[in-house]
């Protein structure tokens, strides 16, 4: 398994390869900590190749997005609280199908109401996002949705869409730009990285198409009741989250990048009557004990 | 000192229970017929059909059902997706909120919310890198599927095979 970096320090190292030729192909069979960087030499060979990008530039392209969010707002600096949420991740994210990504999950330190899931098994929540749950299987529904974008590579595809052709050599100029940084020649973020933060800034604000939410919906209950939570859990969070005034400061954003609330409960109404019989024999606990009590001690 | 502390404390943990208690009624209203059930099932015994846009008190969830009570005062259960919070009801529970809330004593200092919610073009590229810092904290935050699974099943969770429906 790839050992995730984060991204300046891949790309530094990327760096050290680059000025020898200032070609991506120049990169053909390098392996840096263990992350092959032979898909960016031949991508940059055969741009009708990028179709298919390999888990390693998911994993670059995901961190690089990663490090954008956590500019947005600090993690939340609270250890019990990082490692339960990332506990509770790990377990539905084993319930995936992608268990072997090096799955990453963040407490954010906002009021704002949020989860948020970016490439290669980043997966991010709000304290304002938190203390509208009361229980470990709503957490549990919450971030199995943001699993479920991962394992559809829903964010992936449309940064891919949205950056065509142009990311990888746009990356490769991150690296150039950030060794120059290092040395002390450029100051203030280069044109590329603003273009790339601009990319995702965009679609982190206004959002995935409806249908990717409708479908992480309904694959986030399933695989919140595979790994034996209550899978009305995130139903439940729905319901509370409409209850909300919706014109409510912390609530504003999670309206404008995701469906109508009733039409996702609505919409989900198949999927629970499935779940009603299949999902009927597990274990199919709430834990709100242990929720409460995490989230309480301090 | 100690001990009037932990006195203080308890008190406050038994004001929070009993707001707790309260806030677990809610209001809520059908959004299509759906039947009022003696139990919490899809096989249970039909009370009676409740048209759309029926007024209930929500008392607590079961699985997919809510155990509610009719203006008239009938107790019974119905379909968790066939009710909506009602809205004017009021603002939600928040006591895990308030508790978060009181142990992170940061906010931004204008009280408006930021976070995330703050990604715009102004502030993009102008974080001065405390992005990747935070990128290795994550990291450390992470933890391994053995520890996951070990979490797992303290909690009492077993994993089922479940294939998404067609």
């Amino acid at each position: 398994m790839h050992k995730i970096l984060c991204r300046t320090a891949l790309l530094a190292a990327i760096c050290a390869v680059l000025p020898a030729c200032q070609n991506l192909q120049a990169l053909e069979g390098v392996q840096i900590q263990g992350v092959d960087l032979t898909p960016l030499a031949s991508a940059s060979r055969n741009f009708s190749e990028m179709g298919e990008k390999s888990q390693d530039e998911e994993l670059l392209i995901g961190a690089s997005t990663a490090e954008l969010l956590l500019k947005q707002a600090p993690l939340l600096d609270d250890a019990g609280v990082q490692a339960y949420v990332n506990q509770v991740g790990r377990w539905v994210a084993l319930n995936s199908e992608r268990p072997d990504l090096p799955w990453r999950f963040g407490v954010l330190d906002s009021s704002v109401v949020g989860a948020y899931a970016a490439p290669g098994g980043y997966v991010f929540i709000t304290r304002g996002m938190l203390a509208q749950m009361g229980s470990e299987a709503e957490l549990a529904g919450v971030l199995a949705h943001e699993v479920a974008h991962v394992v559809q590579k829903h964010h992936l595809a449309a940064i891919k869409q949205k950056a065509g052709a142009g990311l990888l050599s746009n990356l490769s100029q991150f690296a150039l730009q950030a060794s120059q940084a290092n040395s002390g020649g450029a100051t203030g973020a280069p044109p590329s990285t603003q273009q790339f933060d601009q990319l995702v800034t965009n679609l982190y604000t206004r959002g995935l198409d409806r249908g990717d939410e409708y479908e992480a919906d309904e694959m986030g209950a399933v695989i919140a009741a595979r790994a034996g939570y209550d899978p009305y859990g995130l139903a439940n969070v729905l319901q509370g989250l409409g209850t909300m005034k919706q014109d409510d400061a912390t609530l504003v954003t999670f309206l404008k990048v995701h469906p109508n609330i009733g039409d996702r409960l609505t919409r989900l109404e198949p999927t629970y009557q499935y779940l009603d019989k299949t999902a009927a024999s597990g274990s199919q606990q709430t834990l709100d004990q242990r929720y409460r009590k995490v989230l309480s001690a301090k | 000192m100690r001990s009037t502390l932990s006195a203080v404390l308890l008190m406050l943990a038994g004001w929070l229970g009993s707001a707790m208690a309260l806030a677990d009624v809610r209001s809520g209203i059908t959004v299509e017929t759906t039947a009022l059930r003696e139990s919490a099932g899809a096989g249970a015994a039909v009370l009676q059909q409740l048209p759309a846009q029926t007024r209930l008190d929500i008392h607590k969830r079961q699985g997919g059902w809510y155990q509610v009570q009719t203006a008239a005062g009938q107790q019974g259960w119905v379909a968790l997706l066939a009710v909506r919070f009602d809205k004017s009801a009021g603002a939600k529970g928040g006591n895990i909120g308030a508790l978060l809330e009181s142990s992170t004593a940061v906010e931004p200092a204008s009280g408006v919310a930021t976070g995330v919610r703050g990604i715009s073009d102004d502030q993009v590229g102008g974080g001065g890198g405390s992005g990747s810092l935070s990128l290795q904290q994550l990291d450390r935050y992470a933890v391994t599927p053995g520890n996951a699974r070990a979490f797992a099943q303290q909690g009492g969770l077993r994993s089922q095979s479940i294939a998404y429906p067609q």
